[in-house]
């Protein structure tokens, strides 16, 4: 494989793990929070996947 | 930056998403974390060097926000790390009998509008709010 097409892959995963860092999704605390619906229940994740969605789709 | 909001969930999905589409465009297979990394785990995958780039790419990155962003950094492990351990497993285990894992079908599919990845996401959310419901409430 071309080592630019390398270089795109290693920006794409320092895009995902960015996006994954930023959006609290490291903490297992938040996504458990979002699981938890009879608890206080945190949206985070919900709006995680509405932004990943709309640009994926 | 360092007080989180939900802007910050949603930038963060955004980012999520552009690069889900960056790397199925250099890929041309669906790029979810638990297959692109499972994978790397099978002798027989010929495509290793690009999924081993990828994920170096998303550790690096998650690190790098990690020293730029207090909110980012935060690592509340909430359950016994043996606990966390077992539930690795179960979640290796289940991602590779249903094709996929949130990235996969939650991200990737759904956004296509797959159908067999909206019955995944959404059986799979159903299932792990179920299992925090009864860990939380009920069993433990």
């Amino acid at each position: 494989m071309r080592s630019g097409k390398l270089v795109l892959f290693f920006v794409a995963g320092g895009l995902f793990g960015t996006g994954l860092a930023v959006s609290g999704m490291t903490d297992p605390a938040r996504v458990i929070g979002f699981l938890d619906v009879f608890g206080e229940w945190d949206p985070a994740l919900l709006f995680v996947m509405v932004g990943a969605v709309g640009v994926y789709g | 930056m360092n007080h989180y909001t939900l802007w910050h969930a949603l930038v963060g999905g955004i980012l999520i998403g552009l690069a889900s589409l960056l790397a199925t465009l250099l890929s041309g297979k669906i790029p979810g974390i638990s297959g692109v990394f499972g994978r790397l785990l099978v002798a027989a995958t010929p495509d290793k060097t690009w999924r081993a780039v990828f994920l170096l790419g998303l550790i690096g990155g998650s690190a790098l926000s990690f020293t730029l962003w207090q909110s980012a950094a935060l690592f509340r492990p909430v359950r016994p790390f043996v606990v966390m351990a077992i539930a690795g497993l179960l979640v290796g285990f289940g991602t590779r009998l249903g094709g996929g894992c949130t990235s996969g079908h939650g991200v990737c599919g759904v956004g296509m509008g797959a159908k067999d990845s909206i019955a995944a996401t959404l059986i799979f959310m159903v299932t792990a709010m179920v299992t925090v419901f009864i860990y939380n409430r009920v069993a433990l």
